[in-house]
């Protein structure tokens, strides 16, 4: 928590985002957070998604919105989006999205808490396993009364 | 659950370092400078010990490959303050980066000196970085490291059993020093199944262990070198 | 405004003064962490891929996968599915892919400025860069001039110097020089038994295998299918099926894991070889049916021939008597004995003979002893012997009639005095080429075209090497890396690396099936790199003419599959699915089976890359026919086209048994006192003789089996270093007539005590940022001297130590 204190002292509204993107007006136009964040089904990260992923659905125009323009616009500039990953994972850290999400069928909620109720875009680290306190988090499952499918031993997630 | 074990065969060695540089890639271990290898600091998980024996023409190197024993009765976890080094549900000995303190008093205690400790910060010209291997951790200076029976693999392995809704298979999980053995000198498994091969290999009369006497119980079995039948 | 990166993010915590308050060593860690990018880019899903491709860093060319995580390569490990190595690797090949990412990559094409060798470089574009070499090729052709054109190869592609043979046919230049240095024993075949090709030894059979100086758990062959096969042969449990024994000079890894082991004063392999002949006489083991069948000059000299010469057998008895091959070879005559009782009375023995016992002046000599040696023992045509190599059936375009031009150009002399300055049988001479060059004969040369050799660094005389270069009007050299050689170039080629580009390999050292693997880009080349192939493609298409017509239009990586197809057509064969498989297949194919293969080339092509290789039965039965086809022919002893040729070359009558006789020209060789030791050079499977790009991990390991990194030595018998009183560790002076090195003394009973050695490979003076000025090389050591019959460079010479004051 110290960084991320820091963070906010040093720059008080984290890293800037290309879109303005509203997680909400998805989440209450039944978008799930698969159809986006697809890998986090199958593979170790969730990924931000490519910008060839929004054009699914925005590729006409759905709202008369600038932020949709820029979708539009990064399609053809064939550049992408350039979203700002703002958490990553520490490298002695084994962590796979595919072990949670579809084979312990555990709710993204859970972990990422209400992302669905996020008006704006993550300028900070959006999981609550970012600072240095991160593991505590893990804690809440991974402990001894878990452990028939949570694993304790630390060699389980590190590496 | 498996109790993972590995046969070294020393009469299909040839001491051809395959083992030891699969083991250096897999594992991101560090290439310290020159002048840092000159003081006795050169990292390996797993390297060649040699003996050079006898007299020209019959010189003899007796090559015995060097690795973290994962021992069922571990001296190094036992002097760990902080808990970094321990031994695992499965019987590995684990060495989590992030807690060690850089004590070094397990590589006091271990009497194979299999563990290294990281004097200098790891470098790597930026363009090999890359290719480094997303799996393993880059340790960074100050930590005592070893070899972990390329956990990572077990780690990845369990995953996609799981996936493909079936149990566990030997075959899932290879140390890389294992799989690039060209002579197939090297053996692993699960020594608790009685059909496996590691098993039955350690039950060998050829099969014995570094050091057997401190009683550490080392997981790691040697096959003696035959004399020539000639 | 706030964008920030991670450091800067975390030079503004230090600037906060959150760091300074924290707990000391805690955030030194983190400061750590970041200052040494142990936090790394967030990565992508973690998507696996593998490519089943070829490690192309030695001619062995085994099969390996790389593995991919979101199209990054970051891993290989030997594939379980190449017929040939099985899943083994060597340790250089666990480095390939530092090569990929070396940061000392040629990136574009480089034009020379000022003098050569200044280093002074600049890049121009490719255009420009083909151009350069394709406008004075036009106008040596123009002017009658084809030949003033050569390329110097390294030769472990056959398709690649198929192509080359084929665009320089059209040309007009008969100038393709390949280093592979096997000549003695290629021609030491065609002369005794007429074949084109040199067998293969069928060693996964034999159950005795006799290396003479063959290292083949080391770098000779293809080491990792021997390796394979050697730990197949002793099974944990149960005899061993098959005796390993070694003879030569210094005792390497190979020797030391032998059964048996015969030391032999350098060079004298082939008495050693001879000396065994004449115990399988004397113990009455030698194959004499096979003996009476297939070979002439055994029992007695054929008619017509040298009339009154003794047979090969009286021969032997009379001239290899056991006292005077040990007082030759220095080895004891019991131990002769025991090796070769054992040999002769093995089921399938077989003997090998290493390329470091062809490159001293009796090179010919020793692989004909070697070869009669086999010859005796039946070891050709069967099982666990030499049989006929493997020969896929890849589709190539057929031969193209060269023009009035060509032929003329191709009529000349060769310009490395191959055929000519040497016996008619030697195709190459790499060593011919420095010398002639140098001397402008027998005519200057306008553009050379460098590939996969490194003359300046990898030959002897390397003084005779740079002037010969600056001989030449234009030198182009192509690589991934600039080498010695480069540097003293007019042009530089960025090639792409092996894991950039496409090939189709079948194996060019022996081996005793057919089989082929696909060598498959894992990512599009890096920077402006270009596979060697479709840089000579574009080349012969600038030169226009014939040269352009010979080749097919589109890149090489799309004339590949039409190559390919001809294995499927051949109706034999299939996609390998692993050793086990091989061998399912092979016994199937031999009762008549085929195993339901895919249908049209392009399913065909889309499973062979897929798996990586291809492979068909060998012949189940062997004879000695199979080597010489319809031809009804014999193993001849005495072989008559070598004594005519000999003839011509010496200019004067040579003795009767000149053939034999030359495996003693090294005993004799007097030793002057003043520089006492014999040097020998030797390979590991780390170094690879330098070809390999060195990068750390390797260096790292030059001497891993010795306790010494980054580093060259110099092994020292302990009775010679107590005499020169040389300790471990002890810099050392290695002075000859040509040069002087210093490396490290390693005291170890593995070279007699009049003998040192030290391997080939380092002390690059430029070849990368990791492998310049680490160790030395022992080649400045060396003359350039060359053997007269075979054209190859003697790889000899003799020393004196010195030890250097701490």
């Amino acid at each position: 928590m110290v960084m991320v204190a820091a963070g906010v002292a040093g720059c008080a509204r984290g890293v800037p985002q290309p879109l303005a993107f509203n997680h909400r007006l998805h989440a209450d136009n039944s978008v799930p957070c698969l159809t986006c964040h697809a890998t986090a089904a199958t593979g170790q990260g969730a990924t931000l998604p490519a910008v060839t992923v929004c054009r699914r659905c925005h590729e006409d125009v759905l709202y008369e919105s600038p932020e949709e323009v820029k979708i539009r616009l990064a399609v053809e500039s064939g550049r992408g989006l350039g979203w700002v990953p703002v958490f990553a994972l520490r490298p002695y850290v084994y962590f796979s999205h595919r072990r949670h999400v579809t084979l312990g069928k555990i709710a993204c909620a859970s972990c990422h808490g209400d992302v669905e109720r996020r008006t704006t875009p993550f300028r900070l680290a959006a999981s609550p396993f970012s600072g240095l306190g991160g593991m505590k988090a893990c804690l809440r499952c991974h402990d001894e009364s878990h452990s028939a499918y949570a694993g304790v031993d630390c060699v389980d997630c590190h590496r | 659950m498996p109790r993972w074990g590995m046969i070294i065969d020393l009469d299909r060695c040839t001491g051809c370092g395959a083992c030891v540089a699969a083991c250096k890639v897999e594992n991101n271990v560090q290439v310290v400078s020159p002048a840092e290898g000159e003081k006795g600091r050169r990292m390996h998980w797993l390297r060649l010990l040699v003996e050079t024996r006898g007299e020209y023409p019959n010189a003899e190197f007796r090559i015995v490959p060097n690795l973290c024993m994962m021992c069922d009765n571990p001296p190094c976890t036992k002097v760990c303050p902080v808990h970094a080094t321990y031994q695992g549900e499965d019987g590995l000995v684990g060495q989590i980066y992030p807690r060690c303190i850089g004590c070094r008093y397990c590589m006091a205690a271990c009497p194979f000196s299999v563990k290294v400790f990281n004097w200098g910060p790891p470098e790597w010209p930026d363009a090999m970085r890359p290719t480094l291997n997303p799996d393993v951790s880059v340790r960074q200076r100050g930590v005592v490291e070893k070899c972990t029976f390329c956990y990572h693999r077990l780690q990845l392995a369990k995953e996609r059993a799981r996936a493909e809704g079936r149990p566990l298979r030997e075959s899932d999980y290879q140390p890389a020093c294992v799989h690039s053995c060209p002579a197939d000198a090297m053996t692993f498994g699960d020594l608790d199944d009685p059909l496996s091969p590691v098993a039955q290999l350690s039950r060998s009369t050829r099969a014995t262990r570094a050091l057997e006497t401190l009683g550490t119980e080392p997981k790691v079995f040697y096959l003696e070198r035959r004399d020539a039948p000639v | 405004m706030c964008a920030v990166s991670r450091r800067e993010f975390m030079s503004t915590l230090v600037a906060a003064g959150v760091v300074a308050s924290s707990s000391g060593w805690f955030t030194r860690r983190l400061l750590a962490m970041t200052n040494e990018g142990t936090l790394r880019a967030p990565r992508g899903p973690g998507v696996e891929r593998w490519v089943p491709t070829l490690c192309r860093l030695c001619p062995a060319a085994c099969g390996i996968r790389v593995r991919l995580v979101d199209e990054l390569p970051v891993g290989l490990e030997g594939d379980r599915t190449s017929p040939l190595s099985g899943g083994g690797l060597c340790p250089a090949g666990f480095a390939g892919l530092h090569e990929l990412v070396h940061p000392d990559r040629v990136r574009t094409p480089l034009r020379r400025e000022g003098a050569r060798g200044s280093g002074r470089w600049t890049a121009i574009s490719w255009d420009e860069a083909l151009e350069q070499i394709a406008a004075p090729l036009r106008a040596a052709r123009a002017a009658g001039r084809p030949q003033a054109f050569a390329v110097l190869e390294r030769g472990d592609s056959p398709l690649t110097r198929y192509w080359l043979e084929r665009v320089l046919g059209a040309y007009g230049s008969p100038n393709l020089i390949v280093d592979a240095g096997s000549e003695p024993w290629r021609i030491a075949w065609a002369y005794m038994a007429g074949v084109a090709r040199p067998p293969a030894p069928d060693i996964a059979n034999a159950d005795f295998i006799l290396s003479f100086g063959h290292e083949m758990l080391e770098t000779d062959g293809h080491p990792v299918w021997q390796t394979k096969n050697w730990g197949r042969s002793r099974a944990p449990s149960g005899p061993r099926q098959a005796t390993a024994a070694y003879v030569g000079p210094r005792m390497s890894p190979t020797a030391s894991h032998a059964d048996l082991r015969v030391a032999v004063l350098p060079g004298t392999e082939g008495i050693l070889a001879l000396g065994l002949v004449h115990i399988l006489l004397l113990e009455d083991l030698a194959q004499r049916p096979f003996l009476d069948r297939w070979t002439s000059g055994f029992r007695e000299r054929p008619k017509g021939s040298n009339a009154g010469g003794e047979s090969f057998e009286a021969y032997v008895r009379s001239h290899f008597g056991l006292e005077e091959v040990s007082r030759l070879t220095g080895a004891p005559v019991s131990e002769i004995f025991r090796l070769g009782r054992a040999f002769g009375s093995s089921r399938q023995p077989i003997a090998l003979v290493g390329p470091g016992a062809l490159a001293g002046e009796s090179g010919l000599a020793t692989a004909m002893a070697v070869i009669a040696l086999n010859l005796a023992v039946g070891a050709v045509g069967r099982a666990g012997g030499y049989v006929a190599a493997g020969d896929p059936p890849l589709d190539l375009p057929g031969p193209r009639e060269p023009d009035a031009t060509a032929k003329r150009g191709l009529a000349s002399a060769r310009i490395d005095g191959a055929g000519v300055a040497t016996l008619p049988l030697v195709r190459h001479s790499a060593a011919g080429l420095a010398a002639n060059l140098a001397a402008r004969r027998p005519y200057p040369l306008e553009v050379l075209l460098v590939h996969g050799v490194n003359p300046v660094h990898e030959w002897p005389g390397q003084n005779l090497v740079e002037e010969a270069l600056a001989a030449v009007g234009l030198v182009a050299v192509v690589g991934t890396v600039a080498d010695e050689t480069a540097r003293v170039a007019d042009l530089i080629l960025p090639e792409a690396s092996f894991l950039e580009s496409w090939q189709i390999l079948p194996p060019v050292t022996g081996i005793p099936f057919d089989c082929v693997g696909l060598q498959q880009p894992v990512l599009e080349p890096l920077y402006q790199s270009r596979a060697f192939e479709d840089l000579w493609f574009d080349l012969a298409r600038r030169i226009g003419g014939p040269a352009a017509a010979a080749v097919p239009a589109g890149s090489y990586a799309a004339w590949l599959p039409s190559a390919a197809a001809g294995l499927e057509r051949s109706g034999r064969g299939s996609i390998s699915g692993g050793p086990l498989h091989a061998r399912i297949a092979g016994f199937m194919e031999e009762r008549g089976w085929k195993a339901p293969g895919p249908q049209t080339p392009q399913t065909f092509w889309d499973e062979f890359t897929r798996s990586g290789s291809w492979v068909a039965s060998s012949r189940g039965e062997h004879s000695p026919s199979e080597l010489f086809g319809d031809r009804e022919a014999r193993f001849e002893f005495w072989p008559q086209r070598l004594l005519a040729d000999a003839q011509q070359l010496e200019g004067a009558p040579v003795g009767d048994d000149a053939v034999y006789k030359g495996t003693r020209q090294a005993a004799g060789a007097a030793a002057p006192n003043e520089r006492p030791l014999e040097l020998l050079l030797f390979d590991t499977n780390t170094l690879w003789a330098g070809r390999t790009v060195l990068t750390p991990v390797i260096l790292e390991m030059s001497g891993f089996r010795e306790d010494i990194g980054w580093d060259s030595w110099v092994e020292i018998h302990p009775e010679t270093a107590r005499r020169l009183r040389i300790q471990a560790g002890d810099r050392v002076r290695v002075e000859s007539a040509t040069g002087s090195v210093l490396a490290r003394a390693r005291i170890a009973p593995v070279v007699p005590p009049g003998a040192v050695a030290m391997p080939r490979g380092l002390g690059h003076r430029h070849f990368g940022r990791f492998a310049d000025g680490v160790g030395v090389n022992p080649l400045s050591l060396i003359p350039s001297v060359r053997d007269r019959w075979t054209g190859t460079a003697v790889l000899r010479t003799r020393v004196r130590l010195a030890r250097m004051q701490a």
